[in-house]
């Protein structure tokens, strides 16, 4: 029991640390990838090749004057940004990070904890972070962040009935909730080859549910300054992005689990698979981000509504008369 | 109406997108082209124009013969010259071609002179200069060129004006 409890706060303090670290560290990723696809070089006087930067990024937020708006709703527009991050951080408690270890003798799965409704719990954290984007928009009293709120929750409403529906594939297909089942049954075959368009569309609307470009009305400087975090300073401020970030990771990792076998993989360590698959989903979201302009509104709820959602339920009944066909 | 639905039929949009993607990920293997400015810099082109800096002779003495034409010519009115006349001291002794100077009457007495003139200031002020080289292209005297030199930077406004030592030096 005292063992149980001593491994399971090592690992949710491993994964605290690093998923905090990866966020911060995404900054800089991103910043870079950004520089090298505009012909850039991107931050190269923090340390070599910037690599100190998020460190002093992270210790100038930590020191700015933190400010809350005349007339802003106080405990909203405090409360908001930790309800961007929570979520995020809570999300990876059921993710796989790697093949069951041995310490002692006691078999430990890297995982927190094996919930039988994993992708269910996933799928109601994940849309939690959007109601810490639209009551921060609502509290700060600011029209651009409130029309940031309301732009975020109109798209919402558009992209979350496929990302529910793109995963449906996979559940039919592993027959479980588990995501550790999920993995383990994907130990000869990865996901993405039966599913290469439920693939496409949870990537699509993963991209839209962490507000990151071409989705990122909510956010849209150029239009709305900063939208929703607007009004946002400080450490409050640097919550936003680590929820942001974070919410990159994690859902680089919902995908690696359920379509790219998870920590599966020859020859290498298990968790050594899972951060490289990890790593090249993140590298495919920041292609995007630095490829395609914003969505017009009207444009986004055409591929919401007319595209991605008859896509996805054709996906399933078709994935459906396959497994019947087959007789699985 | 058939056009219209041609641009926006579903493979056209997906095969823009992907030409999209192939774009940037082209660009990303590429070599950056920007350079880290204050240690890296681009080699300055032969014909380059910096601010205008002050021409002197072999022994130091100004080119300058204050004829105002810069000043003259000057677009943004940057240049700012005191003329005075070229005092030779009790010392000298007048050359034959300064006896026969005719200007030499004309000034007060104990004045050694011969009638040549020179800036008693010149003055350009940086941040007014826009580096046309106007007043390079008119100086007969050669005196005023264009340097290569274009990193300035200031507290205060007046700082920006330089003098003839500063000129020179540039």
């Amino acid at each position: 029991m005292i063992f149980w409890l001593i491994t399971t706060l090592v690992k949710i303090l491993i994964i605290f640390g690093v998923l905090l670290l990866a966020a911060a560290y995404l900054t800089l990723l991103e910043r870079k990838v950004a520089a090298r696809i505009q012909n850039r070089l991107g931050p190269m006087e923090a340390g070599f090749h910037g690599l100190l930067q998020p460190i002093a990024d992270g210790i100038k937020l930590f020191f700015k004057e933190d400010i809350v708006p005349a007339d802003a709703n106080k405990i909203l527009f405090i409360l908001a940004p930790i309800v961007v991050v929570i979520p995020v951080l809570t999300t990876f408690a059921v993710i796989p990070f790697g093949a069951p270890i041995k310490i002692f003798g006691h078999i430990v799965p890297l995982q927190i904890t094996n919930v039988n409704i994993g992708i269910l719990f996933i799928l109601a954290l994940s849309s939690l972070g959007i109601y810490g984007v639209v009551i921060g928009g609502w509290a700060s009293n600011s029209k651009y962040s409130l029309l940031g709120a309301i732009r975020t929750v109109a798209q919402m409403i558009s992209y979350e009935l496929s990302l529910v529906l793109s995963i449906i594939g996979v559940i039919m297909i592993a027959g479980n909730l588990s995501l550790a089942q999920i993995v383990s049954s994907q130990a000869h075959m990865w996901f993405i080859v039966y599913q290469p368009i439920g693939f496409l569309i949870y990537l699509i609307a993963s991209t839209a549910e962490m507000n990151r470009v071409p989705f990122d009305l909510g956010e849209a400087e150029g239009e709305l300054v900063a939208g929703f975090h607007t009004e946002y300073s400080s450490m409050k401020f640097a919550f936003y992005f680590i929820g942001e970030y974070g919410q990159i990771v994690v859902n680089a990792a919902i995908i690696t689990t359920l379509f790219l076998g998870g920590w599966e993989g020859p020859f290498l360590p298990s968790v050594l698979w899972f951060v490289i698959k990890v790593f090249l989903v993140i590298l495919i979201y920041l292609w995007f981000r630095w490829t395609y302009p914003r969505l017009r509104y009207d444009e986004l709820m055409d591929l919401g509504w007319k595209i991605l959602l008859p896509l996805s339920l054709a996906n399933i009944v078709v994935t459906g008369f396959i497994m019947v066909l087959l007789g699985k | 109406m058939d056009t219209k639905k041609e641009e926006n039929s579903l493979i056209l949009i997906s095969k823009n997108l992907l030409i999209g993607l192939k774009t940037t990920i082209t660009t990303f293997f590429q070599k950056p082209i920007t350079v880290q400015y204050p240690r890296e810099r681009l080699r300055l082109a032969e014909r380059f124009r910096g601010v205008p800096k002050l021409n002197i002779n072999k022994d130091n003495s100004l080119r300058c013969v204050a004829c105002m034409l810069c000043q003259t010519v000057c677009p943004s009115e940057a240049i700012k010259i005191n003329a005075g006349y070229v005092d030779y001291g009790n010392e000298h002794e007048l050359t034959e071609r300064q006896k026969r100077n005719q200007s030499l009457d004309k000034l007060e007495k104990n004045i050694y002179n011969d009638g040549r003139r020179h800036p008693e200031s010149f003055e350009i002020d940086l941040l007014r200069c826009i580096c046309c080289g106007y007043c390079e292209e008119i100086c007969p005297e050669e005196a005023i060129a264009m340097s290569d030199k274009f990193e300035f930077g200031f507290y205060t406004r007046d700082e920006g004006i330089f003098g003839i030592d500063k000129l020179i030096k540039l």
